[in-house]
């Protein structure tokens, strides 16, 4: 235990370190974007220029932002996969000149996961955007270190490459890595990101947390945080039993569960008095109540999050929740500095962004801008290049400018590109639902005339598969039809696979259609003034209403 | 843009709740805003969006509007050069609370809340002048909730 002195000479130092290292740095370079982002690119490129991809398209000749546009191709991950596996072989100097230290795995478009490499640099480019925003939750609320921060992270070892090389979660290599006086202000142990049981995580991240004063919670999805809230009441019990006597009852530490997560607790009786009084006069254990001093939760408030964010007062009351940034593996593209919204501060001096007008998308003369060009209120495609390798590379993200700071703009993530839903995380592509349905069509149990999956909301949400059948289709055929293609969704998207694991994502449900559905909704369209021959009704709908006036005969459950 | 700061300050004095500041204060103030230009037909800012900055109309005109719970749109004003939106969020840190967009070419002067509440850390006379106006909104709005109450 540190005295208040300590914790307070640490708190300062932090708070400095987080200033100058990153802060002031970023805060100065929003007045002028252009200069920022070209200073970017160009130290980014020269580091690289030794590389293999940097030989092939010259970098070292490279001048300017329009010097790069001309010698670069913008990148998807496919064009950029074949350098990647040769990294993942152990090879060095393909697309950067230092060395990746892992992988962070991510859903790829086409089924298989994505490897971005992790290199030194692409490290601290990562690391950057975080220090700029924890330094601005730490300057707006500033006694949150006198308590502790409750941060889950996932797992940075969740396999190894050919080459051996680790890949996971960036998240869990930065906690595995802070200086052991950093972390002291975090409730939890490294070690709880390798528990894979996903009961036995939340109840042991409670364990770690309820006798701590934690001041903020950060969580991607705040649907976890929910998820988090229900686990305290659900758990209760055990929970103060194990406060009281200092153990963890051992139904939540499963065959695999790192041996220090069940050790080093002492007992806490007084503590655990204050729960069980919480319990008996409210019948649960809410986050609100054990944590009176949390002053803050940070999570995604973006995209579809706003369904999410609607249920956090009736667990956390009207605590202020900050969003977390819009970032990905691929890189950190935006650090907010208020609570209001969704939007944050382009990442100026994290990574090197281009933005292409949302409806250029798909021509060959697409414009390509940067930061200084954005307008009020449009959507953009954004390409990133990164110290990771990922040069002018097409995340299929679609964000929108919500307002200025200085002269750099606000970004808010609006939703992935088209034929990608990602409700929870889970990034699924059209390719990949077809791809699914086919596996299941193809055993020739099933009956299927036209089918379309889209996230519909509920608790957990779930994706409703509309589907026109034929005659023979039964109503157990059809539960068995939406079981299988859960079954082959999970084998071609890992994140789909982990967000069912989590409960995070329902069972998927059918609903059957009337017969005629699909010719009505085609006249419909062509009726409205598309072309005939280029009527699609999607197989993945982003429009979480695509159900809503269809005439439904029957609905089942996958399971 | 070339904006002069003499310009941005000369505006920031008919903004009500910088009236009050000195002329040297909001020559410090005009030092820190920026300047961007709209074209006719653009939002500006979206009702429920992240609010980072005070607006300040240097030319052109604007039409404030709001949307109702019923999803029914309704223009509260139209403010011209000298008028502005976005005043409390340099204090409250809540989303924009109208939909704002020009009906012409607009330029304005944008202070950002981060500067503006470095200066106030910097000079508490500042906040000191801030009081008056802060007050007068909650009369306002004390005497609008007291006759919702009775009406």
């Amino acid at each position: 235990m540190r005295s208040r002195g300590e914790r307070s000479t640490l708190q300062a130092l932090l708070r400095r370190w987080l200033k100058f290292s990153a802060a002031d740095e970023f805060d100065d370079a929003t007045w002028d974007p252009r200069f920022a982002q070209e200073r970017k690119l160009l130290e980014l490129l020269e580091r690289n220029a030794d590389s293999e991809y940097g030989r092939e398209h010259g970098f070292d000749r490279i001048r300017s932002i329009e010097d790069y546009r001309a010698s670069v191709p913008p990148n998807t991950y496919e064009t950029l996969e074949p350098y990647i596996l040769r990294m993942c072989k152990g090879q060095s100097g393909v697309l950067t000149s230092d060395v990746a230290l892992m992988f962070a795995t991510t859903s790829g478009t086409t089924g298989s996961a994505k490897y971005i490499p992790v290199t030194p640099s692409y490290l601290e480019e990562y690391s950057h955007g975080v220090h700029v925003h924890t330094y601005r939750i730490f300057t707006d609320f500033p006694d949150l270190l006198e308590g502790k921060l409750l941060v889950p992270t996932s797992n940075d070892v969740e396999g190894r490459t050919e080459a051996g090389l680790p890949y996971g979660a960036i998240s869990g290599y930065l906690t595995r890595t802070q200086p052991r006086p950093i972390k002291r202000f975090y409730a939890l142990p490294y070690e709880l990101c390798k528990v894979k049981d996903v009961e036995a995580k939340y109840y042991l991240t409670l364990r770690y947390a309820l006798p701590e004063d934690i001041r903020l919670i950060v969580m991607p999805n705040p649907s976890s945080m929910t998820l988090l809230a229900d686990k305290l009441t659900a758990y209760a019990e055990p929970l103060i039993h194990d406060i009281r006597t200092g153990s963890v009852d051992r139904a939540y530490l499963p065959e695999g569960t790192p041996a220090s997560l069940g050790r080093g607790f002492a007992p806490e009786p007084r503590r655990a008095d204050e729960l069980a009084s919480i319990l008996r006069s409210s019948g649960k254990l809410l986050p609100s109540e054990v944590w009176p001093n949390l002053r803050l939760l940070s999570c995604w408030k973006g995209g579809t999050m706003p369904l999410y964010l609607r249920k956090l007062p009736d667990a956390y009351g009207d605590l202020p929740v900050r969003d977390l940034g819009y970032m990905a593996s691929e890189g950190r593209g935006a650090t907010p500095l208020v609570n209001s919204g969704a939007g944050g501060v382009l990442n100026v001096t994290s990574h090197f962004f281009e933005f292409v007008p949302e409806e250029q998308r798909d021509r060959d003369d697409k414009e390509f801008l940067t930061a200084d060009e954005l307008e009020s209120n449009r959507e953009y495609f954004v390409y990133f290049t990164t110290s990771a390798g990922l040069y002018r590379y097409d995340i299929n993200d679609v964000v929108r400018v919500v307002d200025f700071y200085r002269n750099t703009p606000v970004i808010q993530f609006v939703r992935k590109g088209q034929g990608m839903t990602s409700i929870t995380g889970e990034k699924l592509t059209e390719s990949q639902v077809t791809g699914a349905l086919l596996d299941a069509v193809e055993t020739g149990r099933f009956d299927v005339r036209h089918f379309t999956a889209c996230v519909e909301w509920d608790e957990p949400p779930y994706y409703a598969l509309y589907t026109e059948v034929g005659e023979s289709m039964t109503s157990d055929l059809c539960r068995e039809l939406a079981t299988a293609v859960d079954r082959a969704l999970s084998a071609r998207n890992i994140e789909y696979e982990a967000k069912r694991d989590s409960q995070r994502l329902g069972a998927p449900v059918l609903k059957r259609v009337a017969p005629g559905t699909y010719d009505a909704l085609r006249q419909k369209r062509v009726a409205e003034g598309a072309p005939e021959a280029q009527v699609k009704i999607p197989q993945l709908s982003t429009n979480m209403e695509f159900g809503k006036d269809l005439e439904v005969l029957e609905v089942v459950r996958a399971g | 843009m070339t904006t002069d700061v003499a310009v941005i300050e000369e505006v920031f004095a008919k903004v009500a709740l910088l009236d009050r500041l000195t002329p040297s204060q909001r020559r410090r103030l005009a030092r820190l805003a920026t300047t961007r230009s709209f074209r006719e037909g653009t939002v500006i800012v979206r009702q429920g969006d992240t609010s980072m900055a005070l607006y300040v109309l240097l030319s052109g005109r604007v039409r404030i509007e709001k949307r109702s719970e019923q999803g029914s749109t309704v223009e509260i004003d139209q403010v011209g050069r000298g008028g502005f939106f976005g005043e409390m969020g340099l204090i409250d840190d809540v989303p924009r609370s109208a939909t704002v967009v020009a009906l012409e070419s607009t330029e304005c002067a944008l202070l950002a809340r981060w500067d503006f509440q470095t200066e106030l850390r910097e000079d508490p006379y500042i906040a000191l002048a801030l009081l008056p106006v802060l007050n007068q909104r909650i009369r306002s709005l004390q005497e609008q909730l007291a006759s919702a109450r009775s009406g």
